[in-house]
């Protein structure tokens, strides 16, 4: 069930309906039967796996807690370890180094003979695991104590409204409060509901919209393709996967919140960051937080000499890139990250003394313009490899861009898309400043009764007349 | 406390309701408002792929409307064809359309008036089963452009087939001109920018592209041919639109008419599939017209193509004098038996 579905606009109003109407201590189990039911709406058997791992998780808690020795704990957390990243290797990434190590082996031609392992990518399997994860690590630290009631995080585990796409919620903020009553709170209806409908037009309006511009561009012979309509291309999937999976978090976030629920915020206006660093702390910052927290910080962060310290950073992204997706681009994509926070650190002394001698200094906000710009388009570069099918290709594509090849072509397509895909840009451009320090949502309720009706109004005929609804999937989906 | 808290939700919830209410009563007076100035807009365009097309084809009437997607649109020239046989013709080819929504807009005309022919134009991926490409639910949505004429029973019920929630949706008004808002207006200020209304239905390609595939179809990798395997669901389409000819005493003709042919693999298997259509129509006693490359080399020049699978101006113009000699002789000998039921 897809939140841009004509099901969940059924599902979700039933599924409330149902949560404000029930005393409290039956609550926990109608959500879990809804988050059941919603995961199943996709394939039915792969509920089987999500339940797998809550119990080997929630077990594997509670021995934890039962021993104070080091060693014991160690050892059901590398059960949970192997348990869940064995069960997403085995469906996400066995076939692609399977391939890989067959490409290899043909290249020697030596024999090779591991078939392939034909089964659907269960949807969500990258960010439950996560989540699961998080909880079991945070036990072993000693961060959280292991959660008792198995019914309560197994509903940690399968929450709907973040359940498939995130934000990837921590333990020690999400598991208190399904234990907390929530009464009705006029403030969090309202302001889940508002979030809802800014992330439905974000995605149906804005994000659907560019993918039709995007994939016949990209999806296509891109090589066949001028410079110029490529660079378009390019901008037009930045501003699509924002807008697609910070719309996706906008309506987990405010579905959850119109449940007296709080999500962390995913989502900070991530392109108009100064620089890589401040990027990585706007964008899905649930993942980049969590691979901080248990990855780098595992390997010892920057408190390690130095270059063990930029080791660190190159893997953290790759593997980040990896978790992506089973494709070298995704896996390059990580690197580029990597790459260009060492080179930023590396360069520091260097760009200071440029600001100085530029008069940078004296003039921020010109200053503040140009980091912007220049660090938008390092992500554009690496959104490239992103998006393209393969390595060459992205390699051809950045090679037409950047040699200016065929810069008088643009192609439009069908020009309503276009146009509508502009339209889209704009409303985001001038929403997005707006919001100046404050999210949208608190912008619009500190707003008159005629600006807030107006702007439901306008969110909801716009979503009517060109929005997209042929039920396209999100791209964290393939995640 | 307890009490007053209570309280004071039942009186947000109250008071949220009441708000709800007024905001959905708000949404629907704008929804009803645009919906039917848009429906007003829409119903009066008669070019534009959006539906303005399938006005044209509803306000004119023709002793013979030709059927079929873009290969229709692209090549079938009314006032050539109509020179030579003598009849009045509309090109009714939509973009991107199949047979189910041929099917659709047989019923919409028929409603209005009874042609003596139709001509299918018909692809030769038209009726093969596209397995794993879950093409069915593409067709459907492709089906989107025949929302503003819900209001024809059997339409809406084809429509439904492919969204069981239509009914709900159609409670919007603006829903069915869903993304023509541009298109509308455009027709608004431009009423006849392609030409469509004078060219009944024609719409000309210009140029070729042939030469810039050619050279970038290196960069494709070569794909298996798939298993020629009939679609049940367009095959049964299929009979319904030839059955629903002859209950009204159409008749029904279909036509194959030619590609660029990149390489002979792909000739050879276009050639297998045809062979396979060609046997379905035999056994449903429909006319079937040939016009390929082999049978006129003057297809063979690529200058005659704006791309592998459309015809350009000069390719349309020698295809519709071809088409109006080879048609000629079907409309004088063509019987009056329904084929569908001429076995029983």
């Amino acid at each position: 069930m897809l939140f841009n579905s004509f099901q969940y606009l059924l599902f979700f109003p039933a599924t409330i309906l149902l949560y404000y109407s029930l005393p409290h201590r039956f609550r926990w189990q109608m959500l879990l039967a809804a988050s059941y039911y919603f995961y199943m709406c996709w394939k039915p058997e792969y509920i089987i796996l999500i339940v797998a791992s809550t119990l080997i998780d929630y077990w594997a808690g509670l021995q934890m807690g039962n021993t104070r020795e080091k060693r014991k704990r160690k050892k059901y957390l590398w059960l949970s370890l192997i348990a869940n990243l064995g069960l997403l290797f085995s469906f996400k990434y066995f076939n692609f180094f399977n391939e890989s190590a067959r490409e290899v082996f043909n290249h020697f031609n030596m024999f090779y003979n591991v078939p392939y392992f034909d089964v659907l990518l269960p949807v969500g399997i990258s960010f439950y695991t996560f989540q699961t994860l998080s909880y079991t690590i945070d036990v072993y630290r000693g961060v959280k104590g292991p959660e008792k009631h198995l019914g309560i995080f197994a509903l940690y585990v399968s929450f709907f409204p973040q359940l498939v796409a995130g934000p990837i919620e921590r333990s020690i903020h999400l598991l208190p409060q399904f234990k907390k009553q929530h009464s009705f709170d006029y403030d969090n209806f309202v302001g889940g509901l508002r979030l809802i409908l800014w992330g439905m037009f974000k995605k149906v309006v804005i994000a659907d919209r560019l993918s039709i511009y995007v994939d016949k561009v990209y999806g296509g012979t891109p090589e066949a393709h001028s410079g110029l309509t490529l660079l378009i291309a390019t901008y037009f999937f930045a501003i699509q996967i924002y807008c697609d999976f910070s719309g996706y978090s906008d309506i987990a976030i405010g579905s959850a919140r119109v449940m007296g629920f709080d999500l962390m915020e995913n989502f900070k206006k991530p392109y108009f960051a100064k620089s890589i660093s401040e990027f990585w702390k706007r964008w899905h910052i649930s993942l980049s937080t969590w691979f901080r927290d248990y990855v780098y910080i595992s390997l010892g962060g920057n408190r390690v000499p130095k270059q063990r310290w930029y080791a660190n950073l190159l893997i953290v992204f790759i593997v980040s890139g990896l978790w992506h997706g089973a494709n070298w681009t995704f896996v390059f994509w990580g690197f580029l990250h990597g790459l260009y926070l060492i080179i930023a650190i590396l360069t520091t002394p260097i760009r200071q003394k440029l600001t100085q001698k530029l008069l940078f200094d004296q003039y921020p906000g010109i200053h503040n313009v140009i980091k912007v710009l220049i660090t938008f388009h390092l992500v554009c570069l690496g959104w490239v490899y992103f998006r393209a099918d393969s390595i060459s290709i992205a390699n051809a594509i950045v090679a037409k861009i950047f040699t200016f090849s065929d810069w008088g072509d643009l192609y439009i397509g069908i020009q309503r898309h276009f146009v509508y895909s502009l339209f889209g840009i704009a409303i985001l451009l001038l929403i997005e400043n707006l919001q100046t320090d404050n999210n949208i949502i608190t912008y619009i309720q500190e707003r008159n009764i005629f600006f807030r009706w107006s702007f439901y109004a306008f969110c909801t005929i716009i979503i009517l007349l060109i929005g997209v609804f042929d039920g396209g999937q999100f791209i964290y989906f393939q995640f | 406390m307890a009490d007053n808290s209570s309280i004071f939700n039942s009186k947000s919830k109250s008071a949220l309701a009441l708000k709800m209410s007024v905001f959905l009563i708000f949404i629907g007076v704008i929804d009803f408002s645009v919906g039917s100035l848009l429906a007003k807009l829409y119903f009066n365009a008669r070019e534009g792929d959006f539906g303005g097309r399938i006005n044209l084809a509803l306000h004119q009437t023709n002793d013979i409307v030709i059927f079929g997607s873009s290969r229709a649109q692209d090549r079938y020239i009314p006032d050539m064809i109509e020179q030579q046989v003598n009849h009045s013709v509309f090109n009714a080819g939509l973009n991107g359309q199949s047979i189910i929504f041929h099917y659709c807009l047989q019923k919409l005309i028929f409603q209005r008036y009874l042609p003596k022919w139709i001509i299918l134009e018909l692809n030769y991926s038209e009726l093969l089963n596209n397995h794993g490409n879950d093409n069915h639910k593409k067709d459907y949505e492709r089906l989107s452009i025949l929302l503003p004429f819900a209001y024809n029973d059997q339409v809406r019920s084809v429509l439904q087939e492919g969204d069981p929630f239509l009914r709900i949706k159609l409670l919007s008004k603006i829903y069915p001109f869903n993304s023509h808002l541009l298109s509308i207006l455009k027709f608004v200020f431009k009423p006849n920018a392609q030409g469509a209304i004078g060219n009944k239905g024609y719409t000309p390609l210009n140029g070729s592209k042939i030469d810039k595939i050619i050279s970038i179809t290196k960069f494709q990798k070569h794909k298996n041919l798939p298993e020629i395997e009939l679609d049940t669901l367009k095959l049964a389409y299929l009979k319904k639109f030839i059955d629903n000819a002859y209950r009204h005493n159409v008749k029904v003709i279909i036509c194959r008419s030619p590609t660029f042919e990149l390489n002979t693999a792909d000739q050879t298997f276009h050639d297998r599939v045809y062979a396979t259509y060609k046997e379905l129509f035999r056994k449903l006693n429909v006319p079937f017209i040939e016009i390929t490359n082999e049978q006129y080399s003057i297809f063979d020049n690529p200058k005659l193509f704006y791309d592998i699978k459309h015809l350009n101006r000069e390719g349309a113009e020698a295809f519709s004098k071809i088409f109006a000699a080879e048609l000629k002789p079907f409309l004088s000998k063509f019987s009056q038996k329904n084929p569908l039921t001429a076995h029983n």
